[in-house]
């Protein structure tokens, strides 16, 4: 009884650790996350941002549109202050419209210059199909989080993944869609001081797009 | 009978030169579209105006303590017009620009010898009369910034010009109703060096912060400023210790009565261009007003600043000049402060502004009393002319240094507007800051003069 007893837990160890090796390598979120964002052929999304400065939180929501490489094109919604304004990055023209203050600003991007996209964390990273570099330049932790995050604006909730990326002078705390391991809500934090928030309020991966969301106007 | 109607001149010609000042303001955050020029080139049409204006305060004061207030009054009122119909006439915009330096001349006539002739002409109640010149300057220049954007949209920016120049001629024409008060005539010195090399150091300020917008400092297009300001202010100075009659007489800042009037000149000036300058387009921003209404929302502060400074010439006959100069420093700085300190930005704004109206509009009559009584008697002209280039001088230096806080924004972030907005917040404390100053400056006048009034007693 005894032998048999023995027999059938070797089995089932082994079993377990074919199991589990088996799922070690289909679900690797890191290794997806490089994948899908390589991938990627277009992006859109709705998104808030809230900055954490001094005690005073500021939120703004945004539709962004990306097309590899260097195509982007951002329009608030809200508040009703920032209603309207646009953001174009095409190649290496920026152009920015304000329309409470009727101002329009266009530049041109050398190569080092920051993006205003680069405000989004590892989400501007994933768009650009950079997320591998992004994660070989810090240290990545599996860490608890919630098992769950709604898209808001889709009214889906979804079952996530977290992972914390440490870099120099900053931490990510990132939490991917288990479906296609798309980052929804980023948290980056300062000195231990949360400073910015994003959250995925619907997106979509590799749709449709149109050229003329990233024609910049005449100056 | 004869005083109310030199009265009704003295503020019939001030309500219109005020607005053949600000008329123009709606057109500058188009210049580019409008004349076709860079905003570089386009910006010069504000920077000659402030040029020749303080250039105009420097001359016109000695100017009128020798020739008398009523000829110089006349010929500045001319000039403006002169100046506004050049510009509406306009083949392009270089006689634009020349129309714009020659109102500013003439401008700069308007309200310093306006409250020589109120101080000399209306005895015990000069205070009144200075502080009806003052709002009906106030109501001026608010009403032509109500005025201009609309004669701008129904027609086009000559409309703006020829309006401003039928104005002008209505208020030229009244400039004749004005008395002569100058009692003794001075021999006629003009300091020309001085005003040249004065002219110049401010072209010279002006530039230098407008490089510093773009550029660093180690710019080939920013340190010549620098470097050209130095050696003005050096060469003014040397104009002015030797001149027999210098621009600015530099032995009345021997006087710290007097240097505490310019100080609160100077501080109130920037305070005062500051909130005007900047409140619209920050009505714009934190509140999400189109350009009409933050035009229409700085009627609040106008009806304050209006109110009180017709209120204050009156505090000023009763209480003493020192006592409104306080009021007003101090009402300043708390307008400054709770646009800022207010977390509801509605009622931050309307607030804010409403009690910030009510110090800047008690400013000027007792800046100027005070100033007038401190110069000595014969030479009110000329201290008035140097009391009123301290506040113009304030008013170049604020919104310069406000418009170079404001180019260090940072529009490459998905917050650019939030920046733009903590960068009013920064210009808002500076102005609350300054008010300090000014404050501290009115507090010495006003103890000097309560130990003055102990002594007498």
């Amino acid at each position: 009884m005894m032998q048999s007893i023995r027999r059938f837990s070797g089995v089932m160890l082994l079993v377990m650790a074919f199991v589990t090796s088996g799922l070690g390598q289909t679900y690797d979120p890191m290794e997806v996350v490089c994948t899908m964002s390589q991938n990627l052929t277009a992006y859109s999304a709705t998104i808030r941002m809230i900055q954490h400065r001094g005690g005073n939180d500021s939120v703004i929501e945004f539709a962004f549109d990306f097309v590899p490489p260097d195509r982007m094109r951002i329009v608030y919604t809200a508040p009703a202050t920032v209603e309207g304004q646009t953001i174009i990055l095409n190649a290496d023209r920026f152009y920015t419209y304000i329309p409470s203050l009727h101002r329009s600003v266009w530049k041109q991007v050398g190569e080092d210059a920051s993006n205003p996209g680069e405000d989004m964390g590892f989400l501007f990273d994933f768009v650009t199909g950079t997320a591998s570099e992004a994660l070989s330049q810090g240290v990545v932790d599996v860490v608890e989080s919630p098992e769950t995050f709604v898209l808001e604006r889709a009214g889906v909730t979804l079952d996530v993944d977290a992972f914390a990326l440490e870099l120099d002078e900053e931490r990510q705390l990132v939490s991917l869609n288990v479906l296609d391991a798309a980052p929804v809500a980023i948290s980056i934090y300062s000195s231990e001081s949360l400073v910015m928030e994003i959250h995925v309020l619907e997106y979509r991966i590799n749709g449709d797009f149109d050229e003329a969301w990233f024609a910049i106007p005449e100056e | 009978m004869r005083a109310r109607r030199v009265l009704l001149a003295l503020v019939g010609t001030n309500f219109l030169s005020a607005m053949g000042i600000t008329i123009v303001v709606p057109l500058i955050s188009n210049l580019e579209q409008i004349f076709g020029v860079s905003s570089a080139y386009g910006i010069w049409i504000i920077t000659l105006f402030m040029l020749s204006y303080a250039m105009g305060m420097a001359l016109i004061g000695r100017l009128s303590d020798a020739i008398g207030r009523r000829p110089v009054y006349i010929a500045s009122m001319g000039v403006f017009a002169l100046g506004l119909l050049i510009s509406a006439l306009a083949p392009h915009f270089g006689w634009v620009l020349f129309g714009r330096f020659l109102q500013g001349l003439g401008a700069s006539g308007s309200l310093p010898i306006a409250q020589t002739i109120a101080y000399e002409h209306f005895g015990k109640r000069k205070g009144l009369a200075m502080g009806a010149i003052t709002a009906a300057f106030g109501i001026g220049v608010v009403a032509a910034i109500n005025l201009g954007g609309g004669i701008y949209q129904a027609f086009d920016w000559r409309a703006v010009f020829y309006v401003t120049f039928a104005l002008s001629l209505l208020g030229w024409g009244l400039s004749f109703e004005i008395p002569e008060t100058l009692k003794q005539r001075k021999s006629l010195r003009l300091d020309a060096g001085g005003i040249l090399t004065f002219g110049a150091a401010i072209a010279a300020f002006m530039m230098l912060f407008r490089g510093l917008s773009e550029s660093s400092f180690a710019d080939a297009s920013v340190w010549p400023y620098a470097a050209a300001l130095v050696a003005l202010v050096g060469a003014f100075l040397v104009f002015e210790g030797r001149a027999k009659a210098p621009a600015i007489d530099l032995d009345l800042f021997k006087m710290p009565a007097f240097v505490a009037v310019i100080g609160a000149a100077v501080t109130g000036g920037i305070g005062m261009f500051v909130f005007q300058t900047f409140l619209p387009s920050f009505a714009q921003i934190s509140l999400g007003y189109t350009v009409a209404q933050a035009s229409y929302s700085i009627n609040l502060m106008a009806a304050t600043m209006v109110l009180t400074a017709g209120a204050t010439g009156a505090l000023s006959d009763r209480f003493g000049p020192e006592r409104a100069l306080t009021f007003s420093l101090a009402t300043t700085t708390l307008g400054f402060l709770l646009i800022t300190a207010i977390s509801q930005p509605t009622w931050a704004y309307y607030i804010g502004s409403a009690i910030a109206g009510a110090g800047l509009g008690s400013l000027m009559t007792p800046i100027n009393v005070i100033g007038m009584r401190e110069g000595g008697q014969g030479r009110e002209g000329f201290t008035s002319g140097i009391v009123s280039l301290s506040r113009t001088l304030g008013g170049i230096l604020g919104p310069t240094i406000a418009g170079f806080v404001l180019s260090q924004t940072d529009f490459s972030s998905l917050f650019a507007l939030d920046n733009l907005l903590r960068a009013y917040f920064r210009i808002y404390r500076f102005g609350m800051w300054v008010g300090v100053v000014g404050f501290g400056f009115a507090m010495i006048l006003l103890i000097r003069s309560l130990r003055k009034t102990g002594v007498q007693r």
